[in-house]
């Protein structure tokens, strides 16, 4: 059973922006399948679609065999872990903490009110620390944290869901090399040793074909290359950043938006 | 491959969290105090039909002399505008000497701030009383003169502090170019920082506005004398009359007042 | 072109209209409501040396020491009549923030109502409450706290709700994709990034309290303005100075105090929060 099932999925914004024009995509479980195409080519409107924090506008997204709905929506989410450019932490609260929301779709809000977590909880928070190197900086504000470690939280938070599926929404776009080495080693190691499916946007073709087991190109929110990162040659890559010749694209994808991150 | 807990790194000793002990204190303190002030929950627990009944009492307001508030209200209103043009005056004669990095010696800070500080903890209440009994006499402009001394004390502060955030470049380029104190003012300080100027004013109008209703209770004239009178006289419908007024008036320029902020950013 | 004309650096040599215009309109409203207040400078400064004269009276007499432990006291239940009402304003506007703020409430006619609420609790000063207050449950203490509770949940809470209403968006989403519920994205993602600003406005509340509650005795309220006002009505001047100077005293110290906590939270470490 593919991990993923996205099947004709389509997304207008309210203000007539057509950001996906109907994808159909397979994500094998235990891949690390990296969506690579220019800023502004839909790559984060489908990522975002496969957890619920967008809406199709038309066609249907099954994470694990389960359709993603409004009633299945905290069921699937709780599966499935998310890892944003912006870290998306939050800055006051201790790192444990941090880590231990991955936890809250298990536990009632009440609980979560007094800030009790179970035992079983906080193994699998420290687990989480220790599998991303952080032990050291459990009880540290987050937001005193450097931009790699907080990123190495952001997985960490993902990790303590026991995700079978980690979503990663262009995951070193805010970072150095040195850290988004470090962090895409540390996602690929998670896809490898515990059988997590991966799934990363990013914009940068060298990292796509050094950690990608299947790259899909997007443009223009269509797939305009899908296969093992050999495939990708520089032909390849070359039309995947070719700004869009039809004049409706053109007007919401401005070429220099397009070919600034090539 | 998931990692046993026994060969974890062990995670760095936990923190003390001194929030429950915080917290236990304050509610510990808030609760002496409570028995110290003698108050008692069951006052409005127990006699919750009694204050019902009482606030029913409001039920018909009595708008047969709505002309008369209205003129009271727009009393009320002037008086809070005069006190706030006269605390923004003082505030901006003021505020240049309070800001620590235009003033022009230890001096004349530590007398501006000091002066802002003591109006500012004046209530105007107490000022109103003082100044009608000293020789101002009962009326509106006592409560206009208190409204401004008092509020000065807050704008001079909030125009102080702006001043100090302005880019300390601005002030340095006018430096260079030989500026006086005055030009400096003039050309880097109240241009940098109008916006929240006006923001701070329009805050204080407000506040005024509403102050302004209550300085009537000790005779300085506006709404608030005419309510005193009706409360007193436990003539509730037209108290109700006079509360409906206030608090109408007073809804609609904290709306204005919200709107012109919002067009200010 | 005269060397000697004076113009104002722009286009058409005028000053800019945003200046102009708002004092025109102050000018014009000061003009016509001039009759309304009866203020007239002059009269004022005709009544400086009369107000002199009244300030020299306070000074005559010796400090009366017999009133100081009244004093005191009547000083210490202002005192705690400000921080009690500022507690319990603290731990209902909690609540109504969320209620109030347009990303957090439940729907946005609850949103409404409890906005209008607020704007309700906020029109009326706390001396108009007390009145009612007293009224309705008798002297004392507790409708003084009651009346300044009032008027601090409207501004607590409403400025709670625009602190919630400008989080940082990133964390409410990283903690939605957790699949956490509706209740633990408000007390995980907004609650921990808004507390600053409510703590800062706590602290700004007490201030403005305190202040209150010094003259809530006038309506027999509680606290040191019910002897505040006998002092004036009685001529008991050399009482008088020694309750305004108490007051200055206290405001003083908790304004201080209030500011210090507040820029040591404001640049972060204040507040510990977390488990």
């Amino acid at each position: 059973m593919s991990a993923i099932v996205i099947d004709k999925v389509e997304k207008t914004y309210a203000n007539g922006t057509r950001a996906v024009h109907g994808i159909s995509l397979n994500i094998e479980p235990g891949q690390f399948t990296v969506i690579l195409g220019p800023s502004g080519a839909g790559k984060s409107t489908l990522l975002r679609m496969m957890n619920g924090l967008e809406t199709p506008s038309a066609g249907s997204v099954t994470i694990n065999g389960t359709l993603l709905e409004r009633k299945t929506l905290r069921q699937v989410r709780r599966t499935v872990g998310m890892v944003f450019q912006q870290f998306n932490l939050v800055g006051r609260l201790n790192v444990m903490t941090n880590v231990l929301t991955g936890r809250l779709a298990y536990r009632s809000w009440l609980g979560s009110v007094l800030h009790l977590f179970r035992d079983k909880d906080l193994v699998i928070g420290h687990e989480a620390l220790a599998r991303v190197g952080l032990t050291d900086k459990a009880w540290v504000r987050a937001d005193q944290l450097s931009g790699g470690q907080q990123q190495r939280v952001g997985i960490a938070r993902a990790l303590a869901q026991k995700p079978r599926v980690i979503l990663a929404d262009e995951p070193v776009a805010s970072l150095d090399p040195l850290a988004s080495e470090e962090v895409l080693d540390l996602l690929k190691g998670i896809c490898q040793n515990d059988g997590i499916s991966v799934v990363a946007n990013l914009h940068q073709v060298e990292y796509s074909r050094r950690y990608a087991d299947r790259i899909i190109g997007i443009n223009a929110g269509r797939v305009v290359f899908d296969g093992p990162p050999d495939a990708l040659t520089d032909e390849v890559v070359e039309a995947l950043y070719r700004r869009p010749t039809s004049p409706e694209e053109k007007s919401h994808e401005p070429a220099a938006l397009a070919l600034a991150h090539a | 491959m998931a990692l046993e807990t026994t060969n974890l790194p062990p995670l760095p000793p936990k923190p003390r969290n001194l929030f429950p002990l915080w917290a236990s204190a304050i509610v510990g303190l808030a609760w002496m105090m409570g028995v110290q002030l003698d108050i008692s929950p069951k006052t409005l627990i127990y006699g919750w039909e009694d204050i019902l009944e009482y606030f029913s009492r409001y039920s018909s307001p009595d708008f047969s002399q709505a002309p008369g508030y209205v003129v009271l209200m727009l009393q009320t209103m002037a008086m809070g505008l005069w006190g706030t043009v006269l605390a923004f005056v003082l505030g901006f004669f003021l505020a240049p000497f309070a800001a620590r990095n235009l003033s022009p010696n230890a001096w004349t800070y530590n007398l501006a701030r000091e002066a802002l500080n003591f109006m500012r903890a004046m209530p105007d209440v107490l000022l109103a009383l003082v100044l009608i009994s000293a020789g101002l006499g009962l009326g509106p402009q006592a409560g206009a003169l208190a409204l401004g001394i008092h509020t000065a004390g807050f704008l001079g502060k909030f125009f102080a502090e702006s001043l100090e955030r302005v880019d300390k470049g601005s002030y340095e380029a006018l430096d260079a170019v030989g500026a006086g104190f005055s030009q400096k003012l003039m050309y880097a300080g109240w241009p940098s920082i109008l916006r929240e100027m006006s923001g701070y004013t329009l805050y204080i109008l407000d506040r005024n506005i509403r102050t302004a209703a209550v300085l009537g209770l000790v005779g300085a004239g506006g709404i608030g004398i005419a309510l005193y009178d009706t409360l007193r006289m436990f003539n509730y419908s037209q108290s109700a009359a006079l509360l409906i007024v206030l608090v109408i008036t007073i809804m609609v320029l904290d709306r204005m007042s919200n709107f012109i902020r919002s067009k200010l950013q | 072109m005269s060397l000697l004309r004076l113009r104002w650096p722009t286009p058409n040599g005028l000053p800019p209209r945003l200046i102009w215009m708002p004092l025109l309109i102050v000018a014009v409203l000061l003009a016509i409501s001039e009759h309304l207040v009866e203020f007239s400078p002059l009269f004022v400064l005709s009544k400086i040396d009369e107000i002199g004269a009244f300030i020299a009276r306070m000074f005559e007499n010796p400090p009366p020491l017999d009133y100081l432990p009244q004093l005191a006291e009547k000083m210490l239940e202002t005192i705690e009549m400000a921080i009690l009402a500022t507690l319990i304003a603290a731990v209902i506007s909690l609540p109504m923030g969320f209620l109030a703020a347009h990303n957090a409430t439940p729907h946005p006619l609850v949103g409404q109502v409890v906005r209008d609420l607020l704007s309700f609790f906020r029109a009326l000063p706390e001396l108009v409450w007390a009145l009612v207050f007293v009224s309705a449950i008798g002297l004392g203490p507790f409708p003084g706290i009651l009346a300044i509770a009032v008027v601090s949940i409207g501004f607590m809470a409403k400025f709670f709700a625009e602190a919630i209403e400008v989080v940082n968006k990133g964390p409410i989403e990283g903690i939605h994709a957790t699949g956490a519920g509706w209740f633990q994205v408000r007390y995980f993602a907004m609650f921990p990034q808004a507390l600053p600003d409510f703590v800062g406005t706590l602290l700004y509340v007490l201030d403005h309290n305190l202040r209150a509650a010094t003259v809530l005795g006038i309506v027999g309220a509680g606290g040191i303005g019910f002897d505040l006002i006998n002092s004036i009505r009685y001529f008991e001047f050399d009482r008088l100075i020694i309750i305004v100077l108490a007051i200055y005293l206290a405001v003083t110290v908790v304004d201080r105090l209030s500011d210090t906590l507040r820029t040591r939270i404001i640049q972060g470490g204040g507040c510990k929060h977390g488990s």
